[in-house]
């Protein structure tokens, strides 16, 4: 692949707010800040303003206070198509009445880019997609895949610096969807472009981000890497929203010798918390942490019934009725002995330090 | 019970439909073939001259080529002032607009004979009556609706997602407008060209009232000759009325047919 790069721009968002007609604010006083190059997802529910905030970047929203910077630069007054962004859409967008070539050298076109150069640039950036023999097919002839390919290859002819992806993958299938997360964190990472991803799927989010800024209600409520969102969330709305959890809570009942929370399901091992967080505590205790017993082992936190057994392949999930009444989410890999079935009684037992208070 | 048991039932249903309504239309083709000058079907001689003379004789050229004109001119205004009505509806909010839907699609089922009377009062004050302004201006009124209609629809599937997608790739607004929105509707706008331009072309209620002995067009001049002289250049007009509209017709189904007919309609 021969494509060349200016690197990736800097973006800062800065107290962004955006009110539609009447109801609560669908972005309330957004702040972000994206490094150079960094690939940045904004992941949240349906209506939580992560698409709101990625199109007061593109310039399709205005926003009512708060500043953007691309590079310094304020681009709260820039006109969408000076801005120099590049976009792609979940709807693919290809315009129906142009051929692949078309659609790709469309923005060079409009940059009034010498035709010949043009030319080569496209056929430089259908390669780098692996739709060089496409380029005279019509949209409609292509795949869904095909299409998102092509729209990427739109997106990033012009050499952006910041690439913006609202929900690209959504349209498409699963297998699909996996093969281009893979395509599309390549080509980002050879260009060296910043990019800001939307989606409401967490896998895809911890898959392909540097960092995550978790969205609900209009507001940022983390940023972090993968890993540090999926270990450490900072809230029991982050906790529920990214990977499967199970979350106790209760109080804390001894600090010294190991912490243990005493809730409704009884006495918990958990991780010891800070110093000063005491009274009511929620706790997340994720399924991969559990491990699965025969009942009346002496390590036992929990004891309980299986009701629900979903095999997976390399894993399986499970669910587990407490006496309480309380459903514990497990999930057992292949390795770790016998597959659950529903009924058997089983203890369930985890490591303080493997938990999280939230 | 019918339909999936007896489609030759329907098929000769079909076919005499089609020839109560076709025939009468059709006969007028070799009526205007008589070696003589009666109205007769089928003509007991045949000849050329009724179609020669409807070439030749000014007052039947000249009528031909008013109502050209007229609905050409119409049909363009019409397709101008539907698209930009088209735009209005289908992109913005304003307050009366279910008025102005109503106003703008009301030719449709306003009587068309108090519609020529009341151009017909308004122009004989304005002084446009037997001229081109007066013609355009009545059909334009006429066509509009099925432009307003036709570029809406095609309008209405135009995603605006295409735009955006311009303009964040670097479109300027015109750009966009250009080379997006405009191709993407561009055979809603033909479609509701060729309907405005048949519609006044075949029109004769407003004509009969906004005509005069100077300015006249097809149909007029086909009434009066019915009225007054019954030659067989009558049946040779209706037959070339006949086929300029089919024509056009066709080219309209062929249009909205097409490959990509409605631009994105495929998309899911």
């Amino acid at each position: 692949m021969h494509l060349e790069t200016l690197g990736g721009a800097s973006l800062r968002i800065h107290e962004v707010v955006k009110r539609f007609a009447g109801g609560a604010p669908a972005v309330d006083a957004v702040s972000l800040t994206v490094e150079p190059g960094e690939f940045l997802t904004l992941l949240g529910p349906s209506g939580s303003g992560k698409t709101t905030t990625l199109n007061m970047i593109a310039g399709f929203i205005t926003p009512d206070s708060g500043s953007i910077f691309l590079d310094d630069q304020d681009i709260a007054e820039l006109a969408v198509h000076r801005r120099g962004i590049g976009m792609v859409f979940q709807q693919f967008s290809l315009f129906p009445h142009m051929n692949v070539a078309a659609n790709v050298g469309f923005p060079l076109r409009e940059r009034r880019m010498p035709k010949a150069d043009v030319q080569r640039r496209v056929a430089e950036v259908l390669e780098a997609v692996n739709l060089a023999a496409f380029a005279e097919r019509m949209p409609h002839e292509l795949s869904g895949g095909q299409q998102q390919r092509v729209a990427l290859a739109r997106a990033i002819v012009f050499e952006p610096r910041l690439l913006l992806m609202d929900e690209p993958l959504g349209a498409l299938d699963k297998k699909l969807r996996e093969h281009l997360q893979i395509e599309i964190k390549r080509i980002q990472r050879e260009l060296g472009i910043t990019c800001i991803f939307v989606t409401h799927d967490q896998e895809e989010a911890l898959l392909m981000s540097d960092r995550i800024a978790v969205f609900n209600e209009g507001k940022v409520v983390q940023v972090a890497t993968p890993g540090d969102l999926y270990e450490r969330p900072a809230s029991r709305f982050v906790a529920e929203f990214v990977g499967d959890s199970n979350i106790f809570t209760g109080t804390l009942a001894t600090r010294s010798g190991g912490a243990r929370l005493r809730c409704a399901e009884g006495d918990l091992p958990v991780a010891t918390p800070a110093a000063g967080r005491d009274g009511d505590l929620d706790v997340l205790v994720r399924p991969e942490v559990i491990e699965i017993a025969a009942p009346g082992a002496a390590s036992a936190c929990l004891t309980g019934e299986v009701i629900e057994s979903d095999y997976f392949g390399a894993s399986t999930k499970s669910l587990v009725r407490t006496p309480s009444g309380r459903t514990v989410r497990v999930r057992q890999d292949r390795s770790r002995g016998a597959v659950l079935t529903v009924g058997d009684e089983v203890s369930l037992s985890w490591r303080a330090e493997d938990t999280h208070v939230l | 019970m019918t339909r999936s048991r007896r489609p030759v039932l329907l098929g000769i249903f079909a076919a005499i439909v089609g020839v109560i309504l076709f025939l009468p239309g059709l006969a007028v083709i070799p009526m205007g073939f008589n070696g003589a000058r009666t109205m007769r079907f089928p003509p007991d001689t045949w000849g050329v001259d009724w179609y020669l003379n409807f070439f030749t004789n000014p007052a039947w050229t000249g009528s031909l080529v008013t109502s050209f004109a007229v609905s050409l001119l119409a049909a363009v205004l019409a397709t101008v002032l539907g698209t930009l009505t088209a735009f209005a509806l289908i992109r913005h909010r304003f307050p009366g607009k279910p008025i102005v839907t109503g106003l703008v699609l009301a030719p449709l089922v306003t009587p068309i004979v108090i519609l020529g009377l009341g151009d017909y009062s308004l122009f004989l004050q304005w002084q446009l009556t037997g001229s081109l302004p007066g013609f355009v201006l009545a059909y334009t009124v006429i066509a509009l609706p099925y432009a307003v209609i036709t570029v809406s629809a095609s309008l209405a599937g135009v995603e605006r997602q295409y735009e955006l997608a311009a303009s964040v790739l670097g479109a300027s607004k015109f750009s966009v407008f250009t080379k997006i929105t405009l191709p993407l509707i561009s055979r809603g706008m033909a479609a509701g060209f060729l309907f405005a331009f048949v519609t006044g072309f075949d029109e004769t209620v407003i004509a009969i009232f906004l005509s005069d002995p100077g300015f006249r067009t097809l149909p007029v001049t086909m009434y009066s000759s019915m009225t007054r002289e019954v030659d067989p250049t009558i049946a040779a007009a209706s037959a070339v009325i006949m086929l300029t509209t089919t024509l056009i017709l066709l080219a309209y189904v062929s249009l909205t047919k097409g490959p990509h007919a409605s631009g994105n309609a495929r998309r899911r």
